[in-house]
């Protein structure tokens, strides 16, 4: 253990109670982590954010009652960018996964995964990468590919490097994150450090529709 | 001095009215009556009128050279050879005593049956032959005059042929009357004969007696004289001695046609020139000139209400409503048509001042005008008025003119005026001239001084005056749009308005009546002032229309008003207190007269009424003067004869008859009626009622009555009018009709229900069937998605329970165990979300289906290092699959992948899946040991793969070479 690590705050949004406790009381066994609020909806966690209390990390349930969680991550995404958050989902979805991903955020769990699996995820998330599945990666390709992509500014999606092309194909493949490293000669983490870039570009893309929107008053 | 020398002036004068006498001077013989003609353009089936009557159901039947027309004052019906007429040419017409209605014709005489013409029995003999004259005598006995063939008399089964072979003056017969003695006349080209006892007595012609032998006309007279019309005047046989009238009596022409009388003790005559009414000795003649359309009058006839009616040859049929209404109009020479004043000089000249048309004056059949050519102040004239020195003082929007000896003169009384426009003139008994002005309220002289002007600081209540009285205790009533204003003799001033009870207080027009009561006439209604008591009248309680413009009298007390929609006759007089409610109900105190009563139209002008010395009303309208001899109207107290024309259903006209039946859905039925009214038509109001729907009487002003969804059974509808007088139809129309009961009452109907019920019970169970078997299908997937949703949520916090556990102790076999319980429940997990997706709707796209096949390769072959690769194309990932297809390949696929990872022992796996023309291939092909024989015979999973390659209509073939490779082609997507 490494004692100058730092304390993260990680905040939990999710509807089924006793998931919640579970992954709440699990992650305020670790050292490094604080887990002070988690809540049953985005609605209750924007009341303490607006008193002050800003987490590193959100896992953020898609389906809630009230405000769905796309909806609330991209609110939270437009006041507070820097949070990373990470989707919950029960569904196999790939439409709401990849939906979620170009909203912003930063990977997706689905909820039967482990309790240990969860914290390699907030990890990886911490350390600045994001996981991505073939599904997802296919539909990366599509999204950068696809001409009739809605975008009012080409520069902003130009488009995948031929590295990230081939981190995307190789995905689509199936292929592991170390399949990949080792079939392109780099680290492990550089392939996860471009992956995390891939991200940002769907992001960026999606902000420019948020703020597009926001002109438009739909928002 | 500027003036000219006054020699000069008077000279001048003289030469200019000179001028004028030559130059404004009309005939006023071609004064304006209000004929109403009904030719071509209004329907009618020819324009050349050979013969016409009224029946005596009402309606107005009218021979032509081309067809026979039936006329209700709004339409007309046609009758043509179709309907059974011998000939188109249609020459006389006759209704017998006893309701038969005959049609000579150009070739033959028929007989009306209600519905169509047939030939008249008995008189085949008349077949080809024109038939020109018909009439029946005391005994029922029926003359028939033809045009070449003499006359025939027919009488029970048999007939006597006249000619002049026995006697007759001519073969060409004209017209026929009975004495009083029984003994009959005979009009004929060549004289006229008398005929009795079966023989021809006498004839009359030019050598005789007559004034003409051409007699195209007869009329037998009330004291036994008759009347004959010929080429050259009327003869007149009376006491055994001819006497004549000509044109040098009064008769517009001598050419005479045909007579009808009057029923006062006159007779109406037709000429070649016009039309003549010879009455109390004297003639009154009337031509294009005054209105008939055409002036060769071929026959001229009566109506019960004493409509005059005249056929011409050329111009149809003209109707006059009588007498008492004169038109003089801007066609009779007046300047303007927009009347808004009269007076009457001692001379008995009428005058009547014009709105931009100055003053014309009516004398003696002349009309002369006086405008500002002949120094008139301004030509818009308000009003005119004959002082006690025999002046006419002419009130413009300009100022006074003074008609004074034979000159107009500017009035100096002009300068002194507090606003120039003149509404009225008032000598009061004190002799001292009122001028009432329109904004600067009411200036009062003495001579030429003016003493006082009343306005809104002296007291009255408002400047704009339209008119006053001055009552019999000296005080003047001024009708002012602020109220009515009282000077009294004092100087005082009071007034009456709405707070006093008035109705309005923008009075128009103020009078007094013969029994001492203030009427005022406002744009909201007429109130009478009596004493302190003020009784309203507004078209709530049965004015026609609230605008009253004028107010007068007649000499019986009849109080006449001038609105913006005709002229009213008000009986205020009638009790309220009748005893008979019934009776009391039907007695209209207000009558209206409008353009079909024969006024030059609808909206009168304000104040412009005036009574000359004949008794006789001046009405002032928009359109012209009404000469309105009041005397001479007269109340119709026939109710108007009623009756029902046609039925009219949803989808269209069905002819009245005895015996209506309707199916159940013919129940939307209209009743079209008319009550026979010719002088005043839009007065005519109709009760109607529908024997078990309408409880009692209802009124209406429309000819048409629609009931819609009637129920089956039998009904009576009836139908009865009243004339514009209050008088009702003798008797209410009414006819009987039947609606038949529904077809789902008969029997085949019956049965065609029940074996349809049978057949609609058999399809309802099969439905019942299917929708149940779709209900399944729902609940299938309710019930998966629910355990997905429930139980896995569940399993999930089982998962996560033992991770936590697990995280909290150290216990070696411990953790193995929990180790197991998670990865048992994220695998139960993971199963069920892989089948709830295989049957949830909710993920059926192309898309979803790539994404779960590569995720599946993924988790199931990446274990056992197995390479999948994948070749999708074709495809739109957004395209919606059908659920079945998908459903089954996805299992197929499963199977396959599956088999392979247990059995192939391959490193690579290609999966291809492709879209072909209308359909798809899919093929899993593995580099590995190909199947076991054992499976190859038939195992279950291929069993499973072959069923659900049948269900979805797909081939499947199997290729066990170098690997399997399995391929699988269907359609439909």
């Amino acid at each position: 253990m490494i004692m100058d690590k730092k304390i993260h705050h990680i905040a939990i949004v999710e509807d089924n109670e006793k998931i919640r406790d579970l992954i709440q009381k699990y992650l305020l066994l670790q050292n490094d982590i604080r887990c002070d609020h988690a809540y049953g909806s985005v609605e209750s966690l924007l009341q303490v954010m607006r008193e002050g209390d800003i987490p590193e990390i959100i896992l953020m349930d898609i389906d809630l009652e009230g405000m769905s969680g796309i909806d609330g991550m991209k609110l939270i995404k437009t006041k507070y960018p820097d949070i990373e958050i990470i989707m919950l989902t029960v569904y196999h979805d790939s439409h709401k996964i990849f939906n979620s991903l170009r909203a912003g955020a930063s990977g997706y769990l689905l909820k039967h995964t482990s309790l240990p699996e969860i914290r390699e995820a907030i990890d990886v998330v911490i350390n600045g990468g994001s996981p991505m599945s073939p599904q997802i990666a296919r539909k990366v390709i599509t999204h950068f590919n696809a001409p009739e992509t809605p975008t009012n500014d080409p520069k902003v999606d130009s488009g995948l490097t031929m590295r990230e092309q081939e981190i995307v194909v190789g995905l689509v493949d199936g292929l592991s994150y170390k399949m990949i490293a080792d079939r392109m000669d780099i680290s492990i983490d550089t392939v996860r450090a471009h992956i995390r870039n891939i991200y940002k570009k769907l992001h960026v893309n999606s902000k420019a529709e948020v703020i597009a929107k926001s002109l438009r008053g739909e928002i | 001095m500027h003036n000219p020398p006054q020699k000069y002036l008077h000279f001048s004068q003289l030469i200019i009215f000179v001028i004028q006498l030559l130059a404004f001077q009309y005939n006023l013989s071609a004064q304006g009556m209000p004929f109403q003609n009904y030719s071509i353009q209004n329907g009618l089936s020819q324009s050349v009128v050979s013969d016409l009557m009224q029946d005596q159901d009402g309606y107005i039947w009218i021979a032509t050279e081309y067809g026979l027309n039936r006329f209700n004052r709004f339409e007309f019906e046609y009758y043509f050879e179709e309907n059974g007429l011998g000939n188109n040419g249609v020459l006389s017409l006759y209704q017998t005593r006893d309701g038969q209605i005959l049609v000579g014709t150009e070739s033959g005489l028929n007989l009306w049956n209600g519905q169509r013409f047939t030939r008249f029995p008995g008189t085949e003999i008349l077949n080809e032959i024109q038939v020109t004259s018909i009439f029946e005598d005391e005994e029922g006995g029926l003359w028939i005059g033809t045009s070449d063939a003499g006359l025939y008399n027919f009488f029970q089964d048999s007939f006597i042929s006249y000619n002049t072979n026995n006697g007759l003056a001519d073969n060409e017969i004209r017209n026929v009357d009975q004495m009083h003695d029984g003994q009959i006349l005979v009009a004929t080209r060549r004289g006229v004969s008398l005929i009795y006892g079966g023989n021809v007595r006498k004839t009359w012609n030019s050598t005789n007696g007559l004034s003409h032998e051409d007699a195209s006309d007869i009329l037998v007279r009330q004291d036994g004289s008759f009347w004959i019309a010929t080429r050259n005047g009327i003869s007149i046989f009376k006491n055994g001695v001819f006497s004549y009238l000509n044109t040098q009596n009064g008769l517009l022409h001598s050419s005479v046609t045909s007579f009808v009388k009057d029923g006062e003790g006159g007779v109406w005559i037709g000429t070649e020139a016009g039309l003549s009414h010879h009455s109390n000795g004297i003639f009154r003649n009337y031509t294009d000139m005054n209105g008939l359309s055409n002036n060769v009058v071929t026959t001229v006839n009566q109506d019960f209400e004493g409509n005059i009616w005249v056929g011409t040859y050329g111009g149809g049929v003209d109707m006059l409503p009588g007498e008492k209404f004169v038109h003089y109009t801007v066609q009779q020479g007046l300047l303007s048509n927009m009347i808004t004043s009269f007076t009457q000089s001692d001379d008995g000249s009428i005058w009547i001042g014009t709105y931009g048309g100055g003053v014309s004056r009516l004398n003696n059949g002349l009309v002369q005008n006086y405008t500002t050519i002949n120094g008139l102040i301004d030509n818009q004239v308000y009003t005119v008025y004959n002082t006690s020195e025999n002046d006419i003082l002419i009130g413009t929007r300009n100022g006074i003119s003074r008609y004074d000896n034979g000159v107009i003169n500017y009035d100096s009384r002009t300068s002194l005026l507090p606003d120039p426009k003149v509404r009225h003139f008032l000598e009061s008994q004190n002799g001292d001239l009122w001028i009432a002005t329109y904004g600067g309220g009411i200036a009062q002289f003495r001579g030429n001084q003016l003493i006082k002007v009343w306005n809104t600081e002296s007291g009255i209540i408002d400047n704009i005056v339209m008119r006053m009285i001055e009552r019999d205790d000296g005080s003047i009533w001024a009708a002012t749009y602020g109220g009515i204003s009282i000077i009294h003799l004092d100087g005082s001033v009071e007034s009456i308005t709405t707070s006093e009870g008035l109705i309005q207080n923008s009075v128009l027009s103020i009078f007094e009546d013969h029994d001492g009561h203030v009427w005022a006439g406002t744009f909201a209604g007429l109130s009478k002032i009596n004493e302190n008591r003020i009784v309203n009248y507004n078209t709530e309680n049965g004015l026609h229309s609230n605008v009253i413009y004028f107010i007068g009298q007649d000499n019986l007390g009849r109080i006449w008003l001038g609105t913006n929609d005709g002229l009213i006759r008000f009986e205020h007089e009638i009790d309220n207190d009748i005893d008979d409610p019934e009776r009391m109900r039907d007695i209209l105190k207000f009558k209206r007269y409008s353009l079909e009563s024969g006024l030059t139209t609808d909206e009168m002008n304000a104040n412009a009424i005036f009574q000359d010395s004949n008794g006789d009303l001046w009405l002032g309208s928009v359109l012209g003067v009404n000469h309105f001899r009041w005397q001479l109207d007269q109340d119709v107290s026939v109710g108007p004869p009623v009756h029902i024309e046609r039925i009219r259903l949803f989808d269209g006209y069905v002819q009245v008859d005895e015996s209506n039946v309707f199916k159940h859905d013919q129940n939307f039925i209209g009743f079209e009626f008319v009550g026979l009214s010719y002088s005043n038509p839009s007065e005519v109001v109709y009760e109607y009622r529908l024997s078990g729907i309408d409880q009692s009487w209802q009124r209406t002003k429309q000819r048409v009555v629609r009931y819609t969804t009637l129920p089956d059974g039998d009904f009576t509808f009836e139908v009865r009018a009243r004339n514009a007088d209050g008088y009702w139809s003798e008797s209410a129309a009414s006819i009987s009709f039947t609606i038949q009961p529904p077809v789902w009452k008969s029997w085949w109907f019956i049965l065609l229900l029940l074996s349809a019920v049978i057949i609609a019970g058999i399809f309802l169970y099969n439905y019942y069937k299917i929708s149940r078997l779709v209900d399944l299908e729902r609940i299938r997937i309710r019930i998966a998605s629910d355990l997905h949703d429930d139980v896995g949520a569940s399993l999930t916090e089982i998962a996560l329970q033992a991770d936590f556990i697990k995280a909290t102790q150290r216990d070696s076999a411990l953790t193995e165990s929990l180790q197991q319980i998670g990865d048992m429940s994220r695998r139960i997990v993971t199963t069920m979300d892989d089948f709830v997706w295989s049957i949830d709707a909710r993920n059926d796209t192309f898309g979803d289906l790539h994404d779960r096949m590569q995720d599946y390769a993924n988790n199931v072959l990446t274990p056992v290092d197995i390479e999948p690769i994948f070749h999708f194309s074709g495809f739109e990932s957004g395209k919606v699959m059908p659920l079945e297809i998908r459903q089954n390949l996805y299992l197929i696929y499963k199977e396959a992948v599956n088999n392979a990872a247990k059995h192939s022992k391959a490193t690579r796996i290609e999966i291809i899946f492709i879209r072909l023309d209308q359909g798809f291939e899919l093929i899993i092909a593995d580099n590995g040991v190909g199947m076991p024989e054992h499976i190859r015979s038939g195992g279950h999973g291929m069993k499973n793969m072959k069923l659900r390659a049948a269900r979805i209509h797909a081939q499947i073939e199997i290729e066990n070479k170098n690997g399997l490779k399995i391929s699988i082609t269907g359609k439909g997507i």
